[in-house]
C-alpha cells in the first residue's frame, strides 16, 4: 500500500469524527510516505505541523491502527512530495525542515518577459530604460527605479531585466525579493547572529532586484543596511532595479541620503494604459495562454475595463476558463454574455443611491420623501422597501444604511424584517420588491 | 412447453420463490413467474425488481419451452390439489397454459417469457464463503433492529461489513442498533461495507438451514447472489452509506449489571403488560444487588417486579422501550447477560456474559 | 408513562461535495471550479457571494476531490490565522491547488497582505491554481496594502448568485438527501414559507428534522414538520 492511499482510508475514517473544516484545512492536503515501521506525513508549513502534532496525533493513530494489523510510528513534518524522496526520508528521520543555508529569494517569473512586455504611450520610457539596462547592467542607469501604482506592470519590467540579464549570462546571479520579505530576513539573520552572512548573500549578487522599495521606509535600521549593500553593489557596478508605488523624493521616512543615491540612476513612470494599449495587453495575455482574443473582444473589454492591467487579466482569466469549458469561440457576444456580471460592475455599481433613485422613481415619490419623517403610508412603504433593498444588495451595515435615510439602525433593522413578512403576507409587496430587485440588479 | 411432476415438489418450487412476489404490482408481469423447462429441469423464477429468487427441480420434461404464469394462482392451484398427485403444465395455445392433475384442468392465462425482466448476470467483484449456520445465526441475532419503513433508505436493510479477518453484520433503526460479528479469513483486502435490503434478509432467513453446508456471497455492481444448492437469490443492494456505526457503540461505561437473561426476560415481559402500548416505555431502577422494574399505562395501572442482579458501580434510574430490552435479551443464547449504563440520557450497551462477547446491543433510553 | 425516546447518533453526517452542492443559477462558477482538477494550470478565481451563499461548501468540494485524485492541494481559513499569516501561507506555493477562504471576513493584518501577495505571485509563476473566496466583488474589496487588491483584480471572478425559491426547495431536498431523508416537495416549500430564508436557517432546519425524524421514526410530512418547528 502506497502511504497516499493508507492516508485516504485514514481521513475518510477521521472525517466522521472531526469537524469538516479542520480535516480540510489540516489533514486532507498532507502527503503521506509509508517505510515499513513509519508513516511519514508531509505538511506545507509550520503552523499545519503543529497543529496536526497538537490536535490530530492521537486520533490519526488510533485510525491507523485500525486500518493497519501492525504499529507505525506517525511523524508529522514540512515538505513537499516530490521535493523528498522516499528513501532519505525514512533514514535520516527528518523532524524538522533543514535549515536553509541561503536567503530564500523569490523566483523570475517565467512570463515576465522583455519581449512579453506590451508597449504604450504610458510605459514606452520605462521600457526603453528598461531594455538599456538589461543590455548595459552596471552601466548609467544604476539603479533603475520604475514607480507607478500598484497592476500596472512595475513587476513585469523589472522581471524582464533579470530575464536578459540571465539570457546573456546565465551564470549571473540574479537575486529577486520583494522588499519586506527583504526585510524580515534582515531582522532575523540580526538575531540568529546571521548578519554577515545576510550581508554576503545579497552584496555578491550580479544582479540585485528589490520589489515594492517603498516597505522600507520609516525602517530606519533596514535602511542603513540597504544603504551600505547598496553602495556595495553601485561601486562593483553591479546593477540594481528597484520598484516603488511612488516617485521616490514624494516618500515619507525614506532617507534622504537614499533619496538623493537614487537620483544618481534613472525614475520612470509607469502609468495607466491607455485604449489602444490595453486591447493589445489583453491579445498579448490571451496568446500566452493559447487563446485567440480577436481584436474587438480585445476593444470591447479594454472600453469597459479602465483602471489596471490586474483587472484586464481578470477579466481575461474569466473569459478565458468559461471559454475553455463551453468550448465556444470568443466572439463579441460571448464576451458580453460570460462577462456580463462583471461589466454590470462597472458600469453601474449597486449603490446606496442607485437604490434610492431606482426606489423613488418606482413608487412616484420624490428622493426627498425617502430620507424624510414624515410617516404616511405612502412613503412609509416604499422607505421600507428601500432599506431593505439596500441591506440585501449592498454590504453596507443597519447603521450606514440607517445614516443614508436619516434614521437609526433600529429603524433600519425593523423596516428589514418588516420587508421579509410583507414579502409573504402581501403579494404586492412581493411583486414591488422583486421588480425593483430585477432593475437594481440587471 | 410441456411438463409433469409430483405436485408436492412443484408446489415446494413455487413456495420457495412465491413470497417475492408482490401482490400488488405496477407492472402486470410482475405478478407472475416464469417458467422455463430445459433438459431435465423445470426453471421457476420470481422478481420484483429488487430481488429475483430462481430454483430449479427436476421434472419429465415433455417438450421444452418457457412462459409466464400468475403466480399465485398457480401457487393456490397447486396447495388445493391432493398431494402425491401428479400435475402438468402445458402451453396449449397462445397465451393460454393448461395446469392439469387427474379429473382437475385450469386453463391460465399467460405472458410472454420474454418480457419477463431478469437482474442481469451479476459481476462479482468479492466472493466470500462461509457456512449456513454462521451467515444465519449472523442474521438472526441482528434483524429485528433493522427500521421497518425508515425514510432513510439506509436503516431498512441490514448491512455487511466484511473485513480481512471478520464478518459483522449491523442492523439499526435509530433508536437501537445490533452488531454481530464472526471471525473468518475472508480473502478481501479492504474493508467492504454493503446494505442488504430487509426483504433479502427475511428471504436468507427463511431459506437458509442451521447446517455445516457452505454458501457463497457474490457481490458487485451493486447486487448480491446467493447460492443455495438449487436456488439462487439475487438481491439488488441498497445504494447509500450506513452510518458509522462504531461511533455508537459505547467503549466503556462505568456501571455494569449482571444478570440472568431468563428472569430478567420474564420480569420484562410481565411489567410489560400494563405498559402504555404505543410507547412502551419500563422504568429501571438499579440499587446494588436489585433491579426494579417499573411500569405505567394510561388508565393508571401499575405493574412493579423486582429481580436480583449483581451491580457494579453508582445506583441509578434509567427509562427504556421494553420492546427494544426484550428483543435484545431475546437475541442471547447464554445464561447470564450485562448491561452496561454510564447515565439516564446516555445509551444502554448489553452483551452475552462469558467469554465471547461476539453480538452487541445498543439501546438508546427513553425520558419518561 | 408516556416518554420521549432518544435517538441513536446514527444520522448520517453531511459533507461538502460537489454532489450535495446545489448550483441553481451558479452551475457556470461550479463547473469553473471543477475544472481546476483537470490537467492544467495556471488559474486564478476569485469566489465571491454573501455569508451562507455555499463559498466554503464548494472549497471544502473542491479540496475533497483534489485529495482523492492525488493532486497536491491546501485549504487556509484565512481569519483563524491572523496572527500568524505568513507562516500560515508559506510554503504553499509548492502546491497545485491553493484554496483560500474567507478574504474579507477580518481585516487582515498589513504583514499577512503582504505575504498574499506574495503568495498570489509565486503561484501564478509556478503555473498552479488558486481560488480566493471573498464576501464582497474584488472591486469593493480593501485592504491594507492595495498590492492585494489588485492582484486579486486579476482573478477570474464568479459571483455566487442568490437562490431563487425554486432553487431553496432543491436545495433543502438535495441536503435532505444526503442525509439519506426524503423530504417531499411540498414540504420543502412549506419550509421556505416557515423559515428565515438564509440558507443557514434552511440547512440548520434540515439538521432539526432529521433528528426529529429518527426519534420519532416518523416521515417528512408537513403536520409532523409543524409540530417539530412549533416545539423548537
Amino acid at each position: 500500500m502506497s502511504g497516499d492511499t493508507l492516508w485516504l482510508d485514514c481521513v475518510r475514517r477521521l472525517e466522521a469524527q472531526l469537524p469538516e473544516t479542520d480535516v480540510n484545512a489540516f489533514l486532507r492536503p498532507l502527503h503521506a510516505v509509508l517505510s515499513a515501521e513509519q508513516l511519514t506525513l508531509l505538511a506545507p508549513n509550520r503552523v499545519v505541523v503543529e497543529r496536526v502534532r497538537r490536535d490530530f496525533l492521537g486520533p490519526i493513530r488510533k485510525a491507523i491502527s485500525e486500518l493497519l494489523p501492525y504499529d507505525l510510528t506517525i511523524n508529522v513534518t514540512v515538505g513537499a512530495p516530490s521535493a523528498v524522496p522516499t528513501r532519505t526520508v525514512i533514514a535520516e528521520k527528518v523532524e524538522e525542515p533543514p535549515a536553509s543555508t541561503s536567503f530564500a529569494t523569490g523566483r523570475l517569473d517565467p512570463r515576465y518577459t522583455l519581449d512579453a512586455f506590451i508597449e504604450g504611450k504610458s510605459n514606452s520610457q520605462a521600457r526603453a530604460a528598461a531594455e538599456y539596462v538589461a543590455g548595459a547592467p552596471g552601466g548609467q542607469y544604476n539603479p533603475l527605479l520604475i514607480y507607478g501604482e500598484s497592476g500596472l506592470g512595475k513587476t513585469h519590467l523589472m522581471h524582464g531585466v533579470g530575464h536578459s540579464i540571465l539570457a546573456r549570462n546565465p551564470r549571473a546571479r540574479v537575486v529577486y525579493i520583494g522588499a519586506e520579505q527583504w526585510l524580515n530576513q534582515f531582522t532575523s539573520a540580526i538575531r540568529l547572529g546571521r548578519a554577515e552572512e545576510f550581508k554576503n548573500h545579497y552584496r555578491t549578487a550580479d544582479a540585485l532586484l528589490i520589489d515594492d522599495i517603498h516597505f522600507i521606509a520609516g525602517k530606519e535600521r533596514t535602511q542603513e543596511e540597504f544603504f551600505h549593500t547598496f553602495n556595495a553593489l553601485i561601486e562593483t557596478r553591479k546593477q540594481i532595479v528597484l520598484t516603488c508605488d511612488r516617485y521616490p523624493k514624494e516618500l515619507d521616512g525614506l532617507d534622504e541620503r537614499l533619496k538623493t543615491r537614487f537620483a544618481w540612476g534613472l525614475s520612470v513612470p509607469v502609468e495607466q494604459p491607455d485604449l489602444e494599449t490595453r486591447a493589445a495587453i489583453l491579445i498579448s495575455k490571451a496568446d500566452q495562454q493559447d487563446l485567440k482574443l480577436k481584436e474587438d473582444v480585445a476593444l470591447l473589454i479594454a472600453r469597459r475595463v479602465r483602471s489596471n492591467v490586474r483587472e484586464l487579466e481578470g477579466a481575461l482569466n474569466r473569459l478565458a476558463a468559461t471559454a475553455r469549458l463551453t468550448g465556444q469561440p470568443v466572439t463579441v457576444e460571448f464576451a458580453m454574455e460570460s462577462l456580463r456580471d462583471m461589466f454590470a460592475v462597472y458600469d453601474r455599481a449597486v449603490t446606496l443611491d442607485n437604490i434610492k433613485k431606482e426606489v423613488a422613481g418606482y413608487f412616484n415619490i420624490r428622493l426627498n420623501d425617502l430620507s424624510s419623517v414624515r410617516r404616511t403610508r405612502s412613503l412609509a412603504r416604499p422607505r421600507q422597501i428601500a432599506m431593505a433593498l439596500a441591506k440585501e444588495l449592498t454590504q453596507h451595515s443597519f447603521t450606514e444604511i440607517g445614516d443614508a435615510f436619516g434614521k437609526d439602525h433600529t429603524t433600519v433593522l425593523h423596516a428589514h424584517r418588516k420587508v421579509a413578512e410583507l414579502r409573504e403576507s402581501d403579494p404586492r409587496v412581493r411583486e414591488d420588491y422583486s421588480n425593483l430587485l430585477r432593475k437594481l440588479t440587471t | 412447453m410441456h411438463i409433469r411432476h409430483v405436485r408436492n415438489e412443484l408446489l415446494g418450487a413455487l413456495q420457495t420463490v412465491v413470497g417475492v412476489v408482490e401482490r400488488r404490482q405496477t407492472l402486470p408481469i410482475l405478478s407472475n413467474v416464469f417458467l422455463e423447462a430445459r433438459d431435465a429441469e423445470l426453471v421457476v423464477r420470481a422478481t420484483d425488481l429488487e430481488i429475483e429468487m430462481e430454483v430449479s427441480t427436476p421434472v419429465q420434461n415433455l417438450k421444452p419451452g418457457k412462459v409466464t404464469a400468475p403466480a399465485r394462482k398457480l401457487y393456490d392451484i397447486l396447495r388445493g390439489l391432493s398431494e402425491g398427485a401428479e400435475v402438468s403444465f402445458e402451453i396449449a395455445e397462445e397465451g393460454r397454459m393448461l395446469v392439469r392433475s387427474g379429473k382437475s384442468r385450469f386453463t391460465l392465462a399467460t405472458l410472454g417469457a420474454e418480457e419477463f425482466p431478469s437482474l442481469a448476470g451479476i459481476q462479482a467483484d468479492t466472493q466470500v464463503t462461509l457456512t449456513h449456520k454462521a451467515l444465519r445465526s449472523l442474521i438472526e441475532r441482528v434483524s429485528f433492529a433493522m427500521a421497518q419503513q425508515d425514510v432513510r433508505y439506509y436503516l431498512n436493510g441490514m448491512l455487511l461489513h466484511i473485513g480481512p479477518q471478520w464478518v459483522r453484520a449491523v442492523a439499526t433503526d435509530g433508536h437501537r442498533l445490533a452488531m454481530s460479528e464472526l471471525a473468518l479469513e475472508t480473502g478481501v483486502k479492504e474493508d467492504l461495507q454493503i446494505i442488504l435490503p430487509r426483504k433479502a434478509v427475511l428471504e436468507l432467513a427463511r431459506l437458509l438451514d442451521g447446517g455445516d453446508a457452505e454458501v457463497t456471497l457474490s457481490i458487485g455492481g451493486g447486487q448480491i447472489q446467493v447460492q443455495l444448492l438449487n436456488l439462487r437469490i439475487t438481491s439488488k443492494l441498497i445504494d447509500g452509506r450506513f452510518p458509522d456505526y462504531e461511533r455508537v457503540i459505547p467503549d466503556s461505561q462505568d456501571r455494569r449489571v449482571l444478570g440472568q437473561r431468563e428472569k430478567v426476560r420474564a420480569a420484562l415481559s410481565r411489567a410489560a403488560i400494563l405498559s402504555n402500548e404505543k410507547f412502551r416505555g419500563v422504568r429501571l431502577q438499579l440499587e446494588p444487588d436489585l433491579l426494579r422494574i417499573q411500569t405505567q399505562n394510561p388508565e393508571r395501572e401499575e405493574a412493579e417486579e423486582e429481580v436480583e442482579v449483581e451491580l457494579d458501580g453508582e445506583p441509578m434510574e434509567i427509562g427504556f422501550n421494553v420492546t427494544y430490552l426484550l428483543d435484545a435479551l431475546d437475541a442471547m443464547k447464554t445464561e447470564n447477560f450485562v448491561l452496561e449504563l454510564r447515565g439516564p440520557d446516555a445509551s444502554g450497551l448489553l452483551f452475552e456474559a462469558g467469554e465471547s462477547t461476539h453480538s452487541k446491543y445498543v439501546v438508546m433510553p427513553m425520558r419518561l | 408513562m408516556k416518554g420521549q425516546q432518544l435517538p441513536l447518533a446514527v444520522a448520517l453526517r453531511e459533507t461538502s461535495s460537489f454532489a450535495s452542492f446545489h448550483a441553481g443559477p451558479n452551475t457556470q462558477a461550479v463547473s469553473t471550479l471543477r475544472g481546476l482538477l483537470n490537467p492544467g494550470g495556471g488559474l486564478a478565481l476569485l469566489l465571491h457571494g454573501p455569508a451562507g451563499s455555499g463559498k466554503t461548501h464548494l472549497l471544502q468540494a473542491l479540496g475533497r476531490e483534489a485529495a482523492s485524485l492525488r493532486i497536491s492541494h491546501a485549504y487556509v481559513h484565512l481569519p483563524s490565522h491572523l496572527a500568524e499569516l505568513p507562516e500560515a501561507l508559506a510554503g504553499l506555493e509548492a502546491r497545485k491547488l491553493v484554496c483560500l477562504d474567507g478574504l474579507d471576513e477580518a481585516p487582515l493584518p498589513e504583514a499577512g497582505v503582504l505575504a498574499l501577495a506574495r503568495l498570489i505571485d509565486a503561484i501564478k509563476s509556478r503555473g498552479g491554481n488558486l481560488v480566493l473566496a471573498a464576501r464582497k466583488p474584488g472591486h469593493q474589496l480593501q485592504f491594507a496594502r492595495p498590492d492585494l487588491a489588485t492582484r486579486i483584480s486579476a482573478c477570474a471572478s464568479f459571483g455566487l448568485r442568490p437562490l431563487s425559491d425554486e432553487d431553496r426547495a432543491r436545495l433543502l431536498m438535495l441536503r435532505a438527501h444526503a442525509r439519506g431523508l426524503h423530504l417531499p416537495d411540498d414540504v420543502a416549500h412549506y419550509l421556505l414559507k416557515r423559515l428565515a430564508r438564509d440558507i443557514g436557517s434552511l440547512l440548520e432546519a434540515v439538521e432539526t428534522l432529521d433528528r426529529a425524524s429518527l426519534s420519532a421514526q416518523r416521515r417528512l410530512t408537513i403536520p409532523f414538520v409543524q409540530s417539530v418547528l412549533l416545539r423548537a
